[in-house]
């Protein structure tokens, strides 16, 4: 009887330890899936907008003569390939593009706390990508959201993609 | 010799209904049950029990654990449901003022992309009333955005360059808590000339859209 009785609790220690392991095993598996847990991706037309709107901005740099000023998409466009344009205070057309964008992206107020941004354009053909200016700012830490967006243009012989990445805090 | 034959059965049919079901029949009786295996009958039969009982808690008990399993997964998938909603409602409106911005009343002639709002237009149909009940919202503004001025200067025709906001629909300030605001980002272009170049001048601006908050 007494056996029976002891084999009776050690199967009852048993399963508790068995509930035990899987409970704890549970923790930290959830654990570690939190931590490992990326940031939510969305796209957003808010953005998307915002890109597209400002590739149209008019600056002061103009080609032949003043009057002829340039958008911000034809000083991307410019500025990828090297060519010429008479900007005020003789900047260069990447310069002014890096300038106004800085300006603009210092405004930009998405949805939620902005923590971190990065702007990046390329250019791109059947033949080559490369990516002529890349703007960031903040930190990435505290990021629990990325929302981003990009427009595109076309160029001399292929387009010109102009990417924005940021990154909400809660 | 009839009754001890009647004896032998009572017994043998009691040991087979114990046997059989842990329970000692009504017409049975203990002494029914003699000799040395009456003991081990009876533990058997509570090993048999106890069995079962194990069986059932442990049913019972990874039931509850699964039950608690699913019920943490539901409502870690369903946490960023309000959000989620919040956003697409929210992509929905931005979109919706975009489309404004495409509409007749504001594009721009000469630009093929429809986030181009012609600030000339806009003025000319600030002053007139009929089109505030057209676009049916409870406010409906222009705001330049870059380039960037901090004091709200409101936009007539002689001071398009120093201006920044150009309303076509003033909130009524009864409502102003009591409105939502969508806003999406447009390009706002006259058309200008400069030494025999005619070109359009842009900024960045936002359009603005208040309507009534629905409870």
């Amino acid at each position: 009887m007494l056996n029976k009785n002891k084999q009776a609790q050690s199967e009852a220690v048993g399963f508790v330890i068995i509930i035990l392991i899987v409970v704890i095993a549970g923790v930290i598996f959830l654990g570690i899936f939190l931590r490992n847990s990326k940031p939510i991706s969305t796209e957003s037309s808010e953005i998307a907008n915002f890109l597209s709107a400002s590739l149209s901005y008019t600056t002061l740099c103009y080609k032949d003569s003043a009057g002829d000023y340039k958008t911000l998409g034809d000083l991307a466009d410019y500025c990828s390939s090297g060519a010429k344009l008479t900007c005020p205070n003789e900047q260069t057309a990447c310069s002014v593009l890096n300038e106004t964008y800085s300006g603009m992206l210092l405004k930009f107020k998405p949805a939620g706390t902005l923590s971190y941004y990065q702007l990046s354009l390329s250019y791109n053909n059947s033949e080559t990508q490369h990516t002529f200016m890349t703007l960031e700012s903040g930190t990435k830490a505290g990021c629990t959201s990325r929302v981003s967006g990009n427009s595109q243009l076309e160029a001399q012989d292929g387009k010109i993609i102009v990417d924005l990445m940021t990154c909400l805090a809660s | 010799m009839e009754f001890k034959k009647l004896m032998r059965l009572k017994r043998s049919n009691s040991r087979l209904h114990f046997e059989k079901n842990c329970m000692l029949p009504l017409t049975a009786k203990i002494k029914d049950f003699r000799g040395p295996k009456k003991q081990e009958l009876f533990l058997e039969c509570k090993r048999s029990q106890m069995q079962i009982q194990e069986m059932s808690f442990m049913l019972v008990g990874l039931a509850v654990f699964f039950m608690i399993v699913l019920l943490f997964y539901v409502v870690i998938s369903l946490s960023g449901l309000k959000q989620r909603v919040a956003e697409s409602t929210r992509e929905g409106n931005i979109l919706l003022v975009s489309m404004l911005a495409g509409t007749p009343e504001f594009s721009c002639a000469e630009k093929s992309t429809s986030l181009c709002v012609d600030g000339y237009k806009v003025l000319a149909l600030k002053n007139n009333l009929n089109y505030a009940s057209f676009w049916n919202v409870d406010g409906l503004k222009i705001q330049k955005f870059y380039p960037y001025t901090n004091n709200t200067i409101e936009c007539s025709i002689g001071n398009y360059d120093i201006c920044n906001t150009i309303t076509l629909v003033k909130e009524k300030p009864t409502e102003v808590n009591n409105l939502h605001r969508d806003s999406s980002y447009v390009t706002l272009c006259v058309r200008e000339s400069e030494n025999d170049y005619l070109y359009s001048r842009c900024e960045l601006a936002k359009i603005i859209v208040s309507t009534k908050t629905t409870t």
